[in-house]
């Protein structure tokens, strides 16, 4: 079980992140909506320890992080594992080469890796390629894929469906999805994706202004009085 | 005052960083492959200019240091002069301004694009150390092809202080060599050598802890880059200083003794 237990957080002498609660079992899959700006980011940041807390704690099956030192860190981000909004693959690589970086093995079950392509409907000749040369919705699956190959315990998504197009991201949802019953991980998306939310969420979190202001199952979500919560889920009838 | 103590903290964080790079290189080894394509990347394509820089270096200070003892009859000194002070002095340095343009700031960009791109924590999130995956090939790799490159580019001095003297200053080929062992001594051989190690692994490591710390955004990247080539250009010309010194007090009390 991954928590956070009232994680505050000031940046540029603003509170970003104001005691936020929340927690992710495994085989869940969590959604924390919210608008942009928010702190979203900062968030999963915080989780994965690339930007120290001010007050609170995050706990991996019990055990704080807070106390962890370099080496006690590295092995909690392999079973912590964040994909970023932006793609970040190493540009100085290919994408097999991405894909197989932090695995360690040279050709880990070739065929494994052919047929999370073919779900992801990626063409096997990418593997060969830059990921400069690639769009960066390709781009965005394979940094997706590069962390769902590590099968860590929980995995972080900082908006894995923004910027692909509706085909895109219900292949996205469905990989998420697929990996989480595989592996028996949880997961934490942050996003601005109702309607993903609304379609594979066991949970969804709202944030505003720093704060959780809701927290329930998606059918709650939708009957949520909460002007910001209402907003949200109308933008999709809006649609 | 301020100033003063921003430098001598930079300098405590370098060699931190220095240390921590020597320590995980140590008890972790390094990604061979990794250092190989460094190797290639930032080594092997730098030969073609760097031979050229060194070339002309060498013929450049042929054609000085002739215009100013032609006068004085003593051209057939103009090979032992000219070898001599392109080896221990001048050279070494002017190729290693070089190699901190071309190596080191490419090395420091691309480190920083890396950081600000998140590729850098990406590699933190997969479980890995970004210091041990990408900054320590890089750091050999740059040191390592540094040295060569400095020592290649000293080589191409001679040849091309012996092609300027015999195409343009027509002085014998054979005569401008056979002068060079009267003035080259061992220990200027040994100076070049040992500037080029130093020179080298300044680069390396400067342009590494430079590109690592950038954070922001292309600024910041442009700004590293510019701080890259300058505290390589200050740190090589008083490193010269210090070197050619304690080389000089050594050779002193070598011939006191
Ligand atoms: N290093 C920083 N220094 C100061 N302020 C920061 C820093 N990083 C982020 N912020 C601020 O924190 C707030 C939250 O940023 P964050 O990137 O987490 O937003 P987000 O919810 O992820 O937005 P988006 O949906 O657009 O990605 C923003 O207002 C931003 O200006
Ligand atoms: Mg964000």
């Amino acid at each position: 079980m991954l928590e956070l237990k009232a994680i505050s957080k000031r940046l540029g002498g603003l509170p970003i992140l104001q005691e936020v609660f929340l927690s992710v079992s495994p085989d869940e899959i969590v959604f924390v909506l919210g608008r942009s700006g928010v702190g979203k980011s900062v968030l999963l940041k915080t989780i994965v320890g690339l930007i120290p807390q001010d007050q609170g704690r995050v706990f991996l099956n019990g055990q704080a992080t807070d106390c962890f030192d370099e080496i006690a860190l590295t092995n909690f981000r392999r079973k912590v594992s964040l994909v970023f909004q932006m793609p970040a693959l190493l540009d100085s690589l290919t994408v097999e080469e991405n894909l197989l970086f932090a695995l360690r093995k040279p050709f880990p079950e070739r065929e494994e890796l052919q047929k999370w392509l073919s779900e992801l409907q990626l063409d096997v000749k990418c593997l060969d390629r830059m990921p400069q040369e690639l769009s960066l919705g390709v781009q965005k699956k394979i940094s997706v894929l590069r962390s769902v190959l590590l099968k860590p315990q929980f995995l972080l998504f900082d908006e894995p469906t923004t910027g692909l197009d509706p085909v895109g991201t219900r292949m996205m949802n469905d990989l998420i999805v697929k990996s989480v019953r595989k592996t028996h991980s949880g997961c934490l998306i942050v996003s601005h994706d109702v309607q993903s939310a609304l379609e594979i969420a066991h949970k969804i979190i709202l944030l505003d202004q720093g704060r959780v202001v809701f927290e329930g199952k998606p059918f709650e979500f939708k009957q949520c009085q909460l002007p910001l919560a209402q907003a949200f889920v109308e933008g999709i009838v809006a649609q | 005052m301020k100033s003063l103590k921003m430098v001598f903290q930079n300098v405590g964080q370098w060699a931190h960083f220095v240390m921590l790079c020597f320590h995980l290189l140590v008890s972790h080894g390094i990604s061979g492959r990794e250092f190989k394509k460094q190797l290639l990347r930032v080594g092997i394509q730098s030969i073609p200019l760097t031979c050229a820089a060194g070339f002309f270096v060498g013929a450049i200070l042929a054609i000085q240091i002739d215009s100013q003892i032609r006068d004085f009859g003593a051209q057939s000194y103009l090979g032992g002069i000219s070898v001599s002070t392109t080896l221990r002095n001048l050279g070494p340095v002017l190729i290693a301004f070089f190699l901190a343009g071309r190596v080191g700031a490419f090395t420091s960009a691309e480190l920083g694009t890396m950081s600000i791109t998140d590729q850098l924590n990406a590699i933190r999130c997969l479980g890995l150390n970004p210091i041990r995956e990408i900054v320590i090939p890089r750091l050999l790799a740059v040191a390592v092809s540094s040295i060569v490159l400095l020592l290649m580019g000293l080589l191409l001095s001679v040849v091309g202080g012996i092609s300027i003297a015999s195409i343009g200053l027509k002085v014998n080929p054979l005569q401008f060599i056979h002068r060079v062992p009267e003035f080259l001594a061992v220990s200027s051989v040994f100076l070049a050598l040992i500037k080029s190690i130093v020179f080298g692994l300044m680069i390396g490591s400067v342009s590494c802890f430079i590109g690592f710390h950038i954070s922001g955004g292309a600024e910041e990247v442009g700004g590293g880059v510019r701080r890259t080539a300058v505290v390589l250009v200050v740190g090589i010309i008083i490193l010269d200083f210090m070197i050619s010194w304690m080389g000089s007090q050594f050779v002193v009390s070598a011939n006191g003794s």
